[in-house]
C-alpha cells in the first residue's frame, strides 16, 4: 500500500507540477507482458509466451502528436460555416509546437525462450519518425498583426525532422538471478530516408514606423528525398543505394524485482546513430541574402486571397529567401532515444497496478510522459489493461490494451487514447474526436505464439482453500 | 456436587488415558511445526528422515510473501525430531517440494524441473534427486508424456508407487485452475511415462489433492473437500492392483483424524501403520504437521519382570520353573534362570493370568488385562513363587543297638515334640515313615513301639529354608522282654527229651524268635515281648507238641517265667488231647477260639503225611449216656470236618464218640468232669 501512495503522490506532481509533458512514446504497452513486442519498451522483459513469430502485420504502430493544439483550436463555427480563427488558434497554442507522427511496422519477428534465464529476439521493423516544430508566433503574426510585436521581435523558425530506417535488431534478455533480470539489443540499422534541420533561424522584427525587418538562417539536411523529387524515380529499383546508410543502436535495459509484488525496470531504447550517405541534398538559406523588409501589409488581405498581392509578395520573398539545394557530404544523426522507468505491482495473482515514467530525447528535446494502468488477465486466452497517460501536454488520454489470446493466433490492439476514441464511436461522432485529440497512439497486430510460459505452481496448503470456500 | 467432581474426574482421566494414546494425532513439536504452514509431510522408508514443505517461511529462498521450501529433519533416539532444516540446493524455485521418496530411500521425486545446473527453475514437471555423500544431487528432469502441457492450475501435487511404475498426480487442466483432479501415470517397460489420465472413479466436482500411494501399492490416501463440512478432510480407496483406472470408493478418515479443520498429506510409514499428515486443527501454527497410528502393528504386550522367591523378596535364581499363561505354556516365553528374569509377548485383547510353576513352591498368578488395549505395550510384571514353608522327612524306623527295623507288630507310632502328628505316615509293614514338618525350628521326634523304648531324634530344620526331602532314620531302643524258660519233656516218659537236635520251640504268632536250645539239658530260653498271652511249644520230628498258655503281663520290669513244654511221642495207639478246642455247651458246633488249635492239628497233619488218626469224643457224665454219645461223637466229627475240609484227606481221619465212657478223671469235681470233657485224637496208624 505505501507503493500505492507513493504513485498517487507522483502521479499527482506530474498532474499539477509537469503541466508541460510531451513525448511520443507509448504507456499503455509495456504492461502487455502476454504481447512479445512488450521487449520493445525495455530488452529485459520477457513476454509470456516461450516462442513467438511475427510476419508483416504482427506489429503496425501509428502515432500522432501534438503538443500545442487540436483541429479544434483553429476552426471555429461562424453562422453554421466553419472558418478559420486564428485568434483561437493562436491561444491554444504554445510556444513551441511540436506536431509527431510515427509509425512502426514489423516486418519479422522472432521471439524466443532459449532456456530459464535467456530469451532472445530477433526482429526487422521499419520505423518512421516526423516532426514538425510550429513556434507560437508564425501564427500570432498572422492572427494579431503585426501590432504586438512592434520595438520587438519574432521568433518563426519551425523545424523539421524526419527519420525513416530500417531496424534489424537482435536482442536478449537475461535473467541473472531471481531478482535482477538484464537486456540489451544490438540494431543494425539501414536509413531510408531523413531531414534533419540544423539550422532555423527565422526572425521577424518590427520598428515603432512599423517597419517589417524579416532575416532567415537556415541549414536542411536530407538524405534520400532528393531522388523522390526526381521524374521516373522508383525507390525499389535503387533499394541497394539505401544500404549505405548504416547506423549502430542498443536498446540497455533491466528489471529489479524489488519484491515479491513489486518489479521496477529501466530502460534506455534507440541509443544510437545512423550515418546517410545514400542521396544527401542539404537546402541552405544565406543569412547575409535572405533579409527583407516591407510596410504596412494587410494580413487580411492575405488571408482572404487577395491573389495579386500575395503573389507579388510572394515573388519578393521567393527571391531573397529562396534555399541553395546542393549534393552534400554524408552527415549522421541520432535516433530519437527514449527512456522508460517502469513498476509494475501485483495487486492480486492476475492484477497489477502498473506506471511508467517514460521520456524522450532528440535533437534538444526532452519530452518526459507518464501514464498508469491496472492490467488484468483474464486466464491465459484475454488480457487487458487500462490506462490514463499525461504526455505532450494532453490529461485525457484514457488508453486501453487488449490481447486475444488463442494460441497459436494472437491479435491484440493497444492504445494509449482509445476510450475518448470508442466513445466517439457510439456517439457517431468520430469527427469530434479527431478534432479534439493531441495525442493518439495505436499499436495493433496478430502475432504467431507458442506455449504460454507457466509459472510454478504450489503445493496446496489450506490459504488457498479459504478462497476456494469463499468463491462458493 | 461430590457427583460432579467425580464426574469431572473421570472426565479428566479419560482424556488423560486418551491423549496417551498413538490412535490420537499427535503435533510433532515445535522442531517440525512451525508459525507458518507446514505441509506436505514425506517420511523415508526406515522412518528416519522426514521431508516437508514449510510456506513463507523468511528463510525459505523466495522469503516470506509466498514461497514453499524443503524442509528435512532426522528421527532422534528419544522420538523426537532434530531441528527441521532447508535442503539448500533443492530450494531453487518459488515453489518446492519432495513429492515421495523411493522405496530404498535413495530417490527423491520432486515437483518442478531445474535448468541443468539446478540453479533455476525451468518449467512444470517432475524430477529426480538421488542421494549423495553430503546430500541430494542436482535434480533431474523425469519426463513426462505431456505433463507440462496439462498441468494449468495453482497447484499440484503426487506421489510415486513403491515399485516406481506408476505416479498418481493432482492438478488442474484449466489455466490457473484452482479444483484439481487426480491423473495416473505410468511407466512402460520401456521407462518411458504414458500420458496421464484422469481416474475418473475417485474424481468428483469438488477438489481432489496431495495423493499418497501406500507402500502396499494398493491403498491411495487423497484429500478432497468434497465432504460437507467445506474443508479438505483426507481419503481413503484401494484398487484391485491391476487397473489403475478402478478404484473402491472413497471413504473419509475417521474423525480422529479428520476434524473441522483443514486435513491433507497423509503419507505412511513403510508397513502403513504409522501416519504423517497435516492440519489446521490444534495446531501450533496456521498448519502443522501430525502423527498419528493407523493400526498397531504389533499387537502384543511385553510382560518382563523377575521371578522373585515369595519368602524373602530376592530374585529367585538358578531355579527352573515354568512361566503359564492361563494355564497354559507361552510359547514366546524367555527365561534367565541366571538374573531370575522372564520376558513374554502375549497378543493384545487379551486377559491373562501369569504365574510361575516350580515344584514345592507356592504360586501367586499376577493379572494381565489388556482387553481394551489397542497397541503394544509393556508391563512389569514381578511373579512371586514362595517355596513350601515345610520339608519332608522320612526313613526308616530301627531299633538301636540290633539296627533292625522296627517290626510291624510293634505297631510304632511318632510324636513330635511328645505329640502326636497329623502329617506323619507310617508304612509298619517296611517301618518306613513319612512326615510334613514346617523349616524354621528344631524338633523332638520320638517312635514308640510296642514294648521298644522311645529314644529322642533331635531333628534340626532351623536353617532350612527350602522345601526338601530329607532322609532320617528313627531310633527305638532295644525291646524289653519276658524270659521265659523251661525243660523240653517226653509226655511218655515224663523225662527231658536228650539229644534230639532238632528240637524247636515255637511261639504262634512270631516268626522270629530269640530262642536258645540246650539239647543236653533239654532246656530252653524265650524272650518275649510284654503284654501279651502267647502260645508256646516245642516241637521235634515224630512228636507232637502240645501248646501252653503263657500270659506275659503289660510293663513288667523284668519277669522270668517257668514253664516246661510237653511233646507227643507220635506212636500208634497214643492219644493227644486237644486242649484248646471249645463247644457250646450241649452243641457240636465248633466255637471260632478253637480254629487256633485246630490249625494246629492241620499242620500236624501236613508234616506227618502218613499219619491216620481217630479223633474221639468224649463228655462228662452230666446228663443222658445216649444224648453224650451223640454229643461226643458230633463233636469228633466237627473237629474231623474240620481238618478235612483244611485238605487233609478224610481217610487219614476218623471221628468217634466215646460219651461219658471213658472219663480220665472223676466226675465228681468240676475240674474232674472239665478233664472228662475233651477232643483227644488217637494215632492209628504212621
Amino acid at each position: 500500500m505505501i507503493f500505492l501512495s507513493r504513485i498517487l503522490f507522483v502521479f499527482l506532481v506530474v498532474f499539477f507540477a509537469v503541466e508541460k509533458l510531451a513525448a511520443q512514446v507509448e504507456g499503455t504497452m509495456p504492461f502487455m507482458t502476454s504481447l512479445p513486442q512488450v521487449t520493445y519498451y525495455n530488452p529485459a522483459f520477457k513476454p509470456s509466451y516461450k516462442f513467438s513469430i511475427g510476419l508483416p502485420g504482427s506489429s503496425n504502430f501509428g502515432q500522432y502528436t501534438n503538443n500545442g493544439f487540436t483541429y479544434n483550436d483553429f476552426v471555429s463555427k461562424q453562422n453554421g460555416i466553419l472558418v478559420g480563427d486564428l485568434n483561437k488558434l493562436y491561444g491554444a497554442m504554445k510556444d513551441e509546437n511540436y506536431i509527431n507522427v510515427n509509425i512502426q511496422e514489423d516486418m519479422f519477428r522472432v521471439s524466443l525462450k532459449v532456456n530459464p534465464r535467456l530469451y532472445v529476439t530477433v526482429n526487422a521493423t521499419v520505423k518512421g519518425y516526423n516532426r514538425i516544430m510550429l513556434p507560437k508566433d508564425v501564427v500570432g503574426l498572422f492572427a494579431n498583426g503585426t501590432d504586438p510585436y512592434v520595438n520587438s521581435k519574432a521568433t518563426l523558425s519551425p523545424k523539421v525532422e524526419a527519420l525513416e530506417y530500417l531496424e534489424l535488431g537482435y536482442g536478449a534478455a537475461y535473467t541473472l538471478n531471481r531478482k535482477l533480470t538484464i537486456g540489451a539489443k544490438l540494431k543494425m540499422l539501414k536509413g531510408i530516408m531523413n531531414v534533419t534541420t540544423q539550422a532555423s533561424n527565422f526572425n521577424l522584427s518590427l520598428s515603432d514606423t512599423y517597419a517589417i525587418t524579416v532575416n532567415g538562417d537556415a541549414n536542411i539536411l536530407t538524405s534520400g528525398i532528393h531522388n523522390l523529387t526526381q521524374s521516373g524515380y522508383t525507390p525499389s529499383d535503387h533499394w541497394k543505394d539505401y544500404l549505405s546508410n548504416n547506423g549502430l543502436a542498443f536498446d540497455l535495459g533491466g528489471t529489479y524485482q524489488v519484491n515479491d509484488k513489486l518489479q521496477v525496470g529501466l530502460s534506455l531504447i534507440d541509443l544510437g546513430s545512423i550515418s546517410w550517405n545514400n542521396d544527401v541534398y542539404g537546402y541552405k538559406l544565406d543569412p547575409a541574402k535572405a533579409k527583407y523588409t516591407f510596410e504596412g501589409i494587410s494580413i487580411n488581405d492575405l488571408l482572404n486571397g487577395n491573389s495579386s498581392y500575395t503573389s507579388s509578395l510572394a515573388d519578393s520573398l521567393k527571391k531573397k529567401f529562396e534555399f541553395t539545394e546542393g549534393r552534400i557530404s554524408g552527415y549522421s544523426t541520432t535516433l530519437p532515444a527514449k527512456m522508460y522507468l517502469t513498476g509494475s505491482y501485483e495487486l492480486k495473482r492476475s492484477i497489477h497496478i502498473n506506471a511508467v515514467f517514460f521520456a524522450e530525447q532528440f535533437r534538444g528535446r526532452f519530452m518526459p510522459g507518464f501514464s498508469t494502468s491496472i492490467s488484468k488477465e483474464f486466464g491465459r486466452r484475454l488480457s487487458t489493461s487500462i490506462s490514463y497517460t499525461i504526455s505532450n501536454n494532453s490529461f485525457n488520454n484514457l488508453g486501453a490494451g487488449i490481447s486475444v489470446n488463442l494460441p497459436p493466433i494472437q491479435i491484440y490492439l493497444v492504445s494509449d487514447n482509445l476510450f475518448p476514441l470508442a466513445f466517439s464511436a457510439l456517439q457517431k461522432d468520430l469527427n469530434s474526436y479527431a478534432n479534439s485529440t493531441r495525442y493518439f497512439n495505436m499499436r495493433t497486430g496478430i502475432n504467431f505464439v507458442f506455449g504460454w510460459d507457466k509459472t510454478p505452481e504450489k503445493q496446496p496448503y489450506h490459504k488457498s482453500e479459504k478462497s476456494k470456500k469463499s468463491r462458493k | 456436587m461430590k457427583a460432579t467432581t467425580l464426574i469431572l474426574g473421570f472426565i479428566l482421566v479419560g482424556h488423560f488415558a486418551n491423549a496417551q494414546s498413538s490412535f490420537l494425532p499427535k503435533n510433532l513439536g515445535t522442531a517440525i511445526n512451525s508459525p507458518y504452514d507446514d505441509i506436505n509431510p514425506v517420511i523415508s522408508p526406515d522412518g528416519k528422515t522426514l521431508f516437508f514443505v514449510r510456506a513463507n517461511h523468511p528463510e525459505n529462498t523466495y522469503g516470506e510473501g509466498d514461497s514453499e521450501d524443503i524442509w528435512m529433519a532426522n528421527a532422534l533416539k528419544d522420538s523426537t525430531w532434530s531441528l527441521a532444516k532447508r535442503i539448500l540446493n533443492l530450494n531453487v524455485a518459488r515453489y518446492n517440494s519432495v513429492l515421495s521418496i523411493s522405496a530404498d530411500g535413495n530417490t527423491l521425486l520432486l515437483n518442478g524441473v531445474l535448468n541443468r545446473k539446478g540453479n533455476i527453475w525451468r518449467k512444470r514437471g517432475l524430477s529426480v534427486s538421488s542421494r549423495t555423500n553430503d546430500g541430494w544431487s542436482t535434480p533431474k528432469p523425469l519426463k513426462v508424456r505431456d505433463l507440462d502441457d496439462q498441468n494449468s492450475g495453482l497447484k499440484s501435487s503426487g506421489s510415486m508407487s513403491a515399485d516406481g511404475k506408476a505416479i498418481v498426480l493432482s492438478y488442474s487442466l484449466r489455466y490457473n485452475g484452482k479444483r484439481n483432479d487426480l491423473f495416473v501415470t505410468t511407466k512402460s517397460s520401456k521407462g518411458k511415462w504414458s500420458r496421464p489420465k484422469k481416474i475418473k472413479m475417485l474424481n468428483t466436482s469438488s477438489s481432489e489433492d496431495t495423493p499418497f500411494l501406500a507402500p502396499d501399492g494398493k491403498t491411495l490416501y487423497f484429500s478432497s473437500d468434497r465432504g460437507t463440512t467445506d474443508q479438505f478432510d483426507i481419503y481413503k480407496a484401494t484398487f484391485d492392483g491391476l487397473d489403475w483406472h478402478f478404484w473402491s470408493q472413497p471413504k473419509a478418515l475417521n474423525d480422529t483424524i479428520n476434524s473441522l479443520g483443514w486435513e491433507s498429506y497423509l503419507r505412511t510409514n513403510k508397513t502403513g501403520s504409522w501416519a504423517y499428515f497435516s492440519s489446521t486443527n490444534k495446531a501450533i501454527g496456521k498448519a502443522d504437521i501430525f502423527k498419528v497410528k493407523l493400526f498397531e502393528e504389533n499387537p502384543f504386550v511385553i510382560v518382563y519382570g523377575k521371578v522373585i522367591n515369595g519368602r524373602n523378596q530376592k530374585p529367585l535364581t538358578g531355579k527352573k520353573y515354568k512361566i503359564l499363561s492361563n494355564g497354559n505354556p507361552i510359547d514366546s516365553i524367555k527365561i534367565n534362570i541366571d538374573s531370575a528374569t522372564y520376558r513374554a509377548k502375549l497378543p493384545l485383547n487379551g486377559s491373562y493370568e501369569l504365574s510361575a510353576q516350580l515344584a514345592n513352591y507356592t504360586s501367586q498368578p499376577q493379572q494381565v488385562d489388556v482387553k481394551g488395549v489397542k497397541e503394544f505395550t509393556k508391563r512389569e510384571i514381578n511373579l512371586n513363587l514362595t517355596p513350601f514353608p515345610f520339608v519332608v522327612v522320612h526313613g526308616r524306623l530301627l531299633v538301636k543297638n540290633t539296627g533292625k527295623l522296627v517290626p510291624a507288630s510293634a505297631k510304632a507310632k511318632l510324636l513330635v515334640n511328645n505329640l502326636p502328628a497329623d502329617s506323619v505316615k507310617i508304612n509298619m509293614d517296611s517301618a518306613t515313615y513319612e512326615l510334613k514338618i514346617n523349616q524354621g525350628a528344631v524338633y523332638e521326634l520320638k517312635v514308640t513301639a510296642g514294648s521298644y523304648e522311645a529314644l529322642p531324634n533331635r531333628l534340626d530344620l532351623s536353617l532350612v529354608e527350602e522345601y526338601q526331602r530329607m532322609t532320617v532314620d528313627l531310633y527305638v531302643s532295644e525291646e524289653k522282654m519276658a524270659v521265659v524258660r523251661g525243660k523240653i519233656l517226653d509226655k511218655k516218659t515224663g523225662k527231658p527229651l536228650v539229644g534230639i537236635k532238632a528240637a524247636k520251640v515255637n511261639v504262634e504268632g512270631l516268626s522270629s524268635l530269640i530262642v536258645s536250645i540246650d539239647t543236653l539239658q533239654s532246656t530252653y530260653e524265650l524272650k518275649l515281648p510284654f503284654g501279651k498271652v502267647y502260645a508256646i511249644s516245642a516241637s521235634a520230628p515224630n512228636y507232637y507238641p502240645l501248646y501252653e498258655s503263657v500270659d506275659i503281663p503289660q510293663k513288667s520290669d523284668s519277669v522270668n517265667i517257668y514253664k516246661d513244654l510237653v511233646i507227643v511221642p507220635i506212636e500208634v495207639g497214643q492219644s493227644i488231647r486237644l486242649n484248646n478246642i471249645f463247644f457250646d455247651p450241649g452243641k457240636a458246633v465248633l466255637k471260632s477260639e478253637s480254629f487256633a488249635e485246630l490249625d494246629r492239628v492241620t499242620d500236624f497233619f501236613i508234616n506227618n503225611p502218613d499219619i491216620k488218626v481217630e479223633i474221639a469224643g468224649h463228655t462228662d457224665n452230666v446228663g443222658n449216656a445216649a444224648i453224650n454219645m451223640k454229643l461226643s461223637q458230633g463233636r469228633a466229627q466237627s473237629v474231623a470236618d474240620y481238618i478235612v475240609k483244611r485238605g487233609i484227606p478224610k481217610e487219614r481221619v476218623v471221628a468217634k464218640g466215646y460219651g461219658l465212657t471213658k472219663p480220665v478223671a472223676a466226675n465228681t469235681t468240676k475240674e474232674g468232669k472239665a478233664k472228662n470233657r475233651r477232643v483227644e485224637f488217637t494215632i492209628l496208624d504212621k
